[in-house]
């Protein structure tokens, strides 16, 4: 069958990046403290939990902290301060992702889980169990800049001071898991990924070369790439088939571009377009020479998370020295979406392929 | 035959408006060209091999009317420096009373005239389209269009740029896409998915006791798909519903945005899923995603404006899609140069067809 060209898309979706692509945080220090993230549902089921980032523990607090699925109030927008389903995170708390134990009534594994229908707004709900004097945390959200954030939800009520307040430049840093063991997953966020970034080059041991490893779940047509970069000192975009072979290479002139810091670029291939067949690994890898480029990626809590994703569980971080094997890195996703113009569609009959992805 | 669930993506993506969730005021920036020496060019790579008939541009003002008129030059990108190499490939004069409107030259060629040779690119290589005046005269003065992100510059592609000599010499702004289209001799368009566009945006408020009181975008998809949600920009300063319509105009599903329910009172993205959905989409079918106020209180819609409905051909999502406004629940009128900022997240692809295979009928997409 032949590729039938379509209206170029973006494959998967992406959020797109600020200046310095990152992550920023709100410290929680008093009794009222508390961080909210309001989004939607993407999908009806219950719920199980809810993950988020702390990004800084100044001092721990004694009585642990606790994260609630509760309502949102209609004529505010803000959470409405009924734990409906809570659970408490307690002892030494480490930066990065927590992944709390079952949400439910009585904060226990027992008691009972969230109903969400589609679409339904829902807050999750970080503070104190009970604040201690000195009790210090930092929360994890993405910062957009006040004019890319979101006006309806997703966004953040941020009550850092003790009182509700909306962050327009707020992206949730949260991800949802589903009693089914699926999770919630949204093209745009919010997405249970931490941005990420590594500095490296052709002379660095642990890897010279960091790549999106991946499959696309239909044979389709690939024009290009985008990707989150610091694109500095002429590195190249190289295509690999699953044997590394190299496909079609993008030789990157660094002075032609907006600016020397971090970023989004598309690029398309010299040799290209590219068919990719379906269910099959790929490779895009950023190979600088002999000065830094940096890559960034999300982090997530884990390789099964990566279903929450909007690439799935078939796209993360390769990384080798020397062109050498790969190692996979089932925790990282690099923020790349493929540029495509074309799609295989089969005659009834055919088939259709499938994928894991998990909606 | 099933939907094969997809990794969710929008059409477009998010970032291809990405600057218009500013006041469009703001977003709709320009650089002022008031002296000699004074040059606006924009820095794009070719998405396609082929020869170049001309680059349209958009003048955001005339301040005085440049009495020799402007030039419209393809140049080479220095490679050391990311700026045009000064060197007038191929130009066009544009001569005659100019208007603050699309800028669409004649063929751009070697001499400046329709029988010189015209530029012949390859896939991806640097293009800088420049304007300058043909001979400047003290007091000439116009305003070249762009859109800025206005300091937040990741969100405009690193690779595509206006490059802007406002004050004689080149300075490369990092905030920026470029305003722009690329018209190939064989009629086709440059295709882009990174902002770079020549739609330009334009506000329009309206409540329900306006005339349109609805205001949609109208739109097919080539290949059978599922519609997960929708992400428009709007500024909802009151209760709105977004209303996706077949083609008879029979309601498939409604959202409702709230004014409490949101984080910012200035005009930018929304979205949400549809209640009742996902919802299927036939392929090469008449959709209409319907903004539709529900009290006499106004919100705001984002339309970007094109030269003529030939150029949604340059825009990733093609000619099927354009604005459509209706009143009292009437028939609907549509403007083929007009468009709201209305993008559709999918989650599902039909990747099997009936009737011999190939997928989605021919289209007049150039990509």
């Amino acid at each position: 069958m032949a590729i039938t060209t379509i209206p170029m898309i973006t494959y998967p979706g992406s959020m797109p990046c600020q200046a310095t692509p990152g992550s920023t945080n709100s410290v929680l220090n008093a009794v009222n403290d508390k961080m909210a993230f309001v989004f939607q549902c993407p999908k009806a089921g219950t719920l199980d939990k809810a993950v988020f980032e702390v990004a800084n523990v100044a001092n721990q607090p004694d009585n642990g902290i606790r994260v609630s699925f509760q309502d949102v109030d209609p004529s505010t927008g803000h959470p409405d301060g009924v734990q409906d389903q809570y659970r408490d995170i307690t002892g030494v708390i480490a930066t990065g992702w927590q992944v709390p134990g079952l949400m439910t009534s009585d904060g226990t594994d027992t008691g009972t889980k969230r109903t969400v229908t589609r679409g339904q707004l829902i807050a999750v709900v970080i503070e104190f169990v009970s604040f201690v004097a000195s009790d210090s945390i930092a929360i994890g959200w993405y910062g957009f800049g006040t004019h890319i954030g979101f006006r309806s939800p997703p966004y953040i009520s941020n009550a850092q001071t003790g009182t509700y307040a909306k962050d327009a430049q707020g992206m949730p840093m949260v991800g949802l898991l589903y009693s089914d063991g699926t999770y919630a997953v949204t093209p745009n966020g919010p997405h249970p990924g931490i941005p990420t970034q590594i500095s490296y080059n052709s002379g660095t041991a642990l890897a010279d070369e960091y790549a999106l490893r991946f499959k696309v779940p239909f044979k389709c047509r690939m024009r290009g790439v985008y990707h989150v970069t610091d694109a500095d000192n002429n590195p190249d975009l190289v295509l690999y088939d699953a044997s590394s072979s190299v496909i079609d290479t993008m030789s990157f002139v660094s002075a032609i571009r907006s600016s020397g810091f971090g970023g989004h670029y598309t690029h398309l291939w010299p040799n290209g377009p590219h068919t990719l067949d379906a269910n099959t690994v790929y490779r895009i890898s950023l190979k600088p020479g002999a000065s830094n480029v940096v890559h960034w990626s999300w982090l997530v809590p884990s390789s099964g998370w990566l279903a929450a994703m909007p690439g799935g569980v078939e796209w993360y971080l390769s990384r080798r020295v020397n062109a050498g094997s790969w190692t996979d890195v089932q925790t990282q996703v690099p923020w790349a979406s493929l540029i495509l113009d074309g799609i295989e569609f089969t005659s009834a009959g055919g088939s259709g392929g499938s994928h894991p992805f998990i909606l | 035959m099933a939907i094969t669930n997809v990794g969710p993506f929008t059409v477009p993506n998010w970032f291809y408006h990405s600057a218009d969730g500013l006041a469009t005021t703001d977003a709709f920036s320009f650089g002022r060209m008031n002296a000699s020496g004074d040059k606006i060019s924009f820095i794009v790579r070719a998405p396609k091999a082929g020869t170049l008939n001309r680059f349209v541009f958009h003048l955001k003002a005339v301040g005085n009317n440049p009495d020799n008129g402007l030039r419209a030059s393809f140049q080479t990108v220095d490679t050391s420096t990311g700026h045009p190499d000064g060197t007038q490939d191929q130009y066009r004069d544009i001569t005659g009373t100019l208007t603050a409107t699309f800028q669409v030259p004649g063929l751009m060629t070697s001499d400046g005239t329709d029988t010189g040779s015209k530029r012949t690119v390859a896939l991806g290589e640097p293009i800088a389209c420049v304007i300058d005046f043909v001979n400047f005269v003290a007091s000439d003065s116009v305003d070249v269009s762009w859109f800025s992100s206005s300091g937040f510059n990741a969100l405009s592609d690193r690779s595509h740029y206006m490059d802007e000599a406002s004050d004689g010499s080149y300075g490369i702004r990092s905030d920026s896409t470029p305003c722009i289209a690329l018209e190939y001799d064989d009629g086709t368009y440059a295709v882009w998915d990174n902002g770079t566009s020549i739609g330009v945006p334009e506000i329009t408020t309206f409540a329900s006791n306006s005339n349109p009181d609805e205001r949609a975008l109208r739109f097919e998809m080539p290949y059978e798909c599922q519609l997960t949600g929708v992400m428009l920009q709007i500024d909802a300063d009151a209760a709105v519903d977004v209303v996706l319509y077949d083609a008879a105009s029979s309601v498939i599903d409604t959202i409702s945005f709230t004014a409490a329910l949101r984080s910012n009172v200035d005009p930018g993205f929304y979205m949400a899923y549809w209640p009742n959905g996902p919802h299927i989409l036939d392929a090469d079918t008449e959709y209409k995603i319907s903004v539709k106020p529900t009290t006499t209180t106004s919100i705001r819609i984002i339309n970007r404006l094109f030269p003529s409905s030939a150029y949604l051909a340059s825009t990733p999502e093609g000619v099927e899609w354009y604005q459509a406004t209706r009143v009292d629940g009437g028939s609907w009128s549509t403007d083929q140069t007009r468009r709201p900022v209305i993008h559709l997240m999918i989650d599902g692809i039909e990747l099997t067809v009936t009737g011999g295979g190939g997928g989605a009928t021919s289209r007049t997409f150039v990509g």
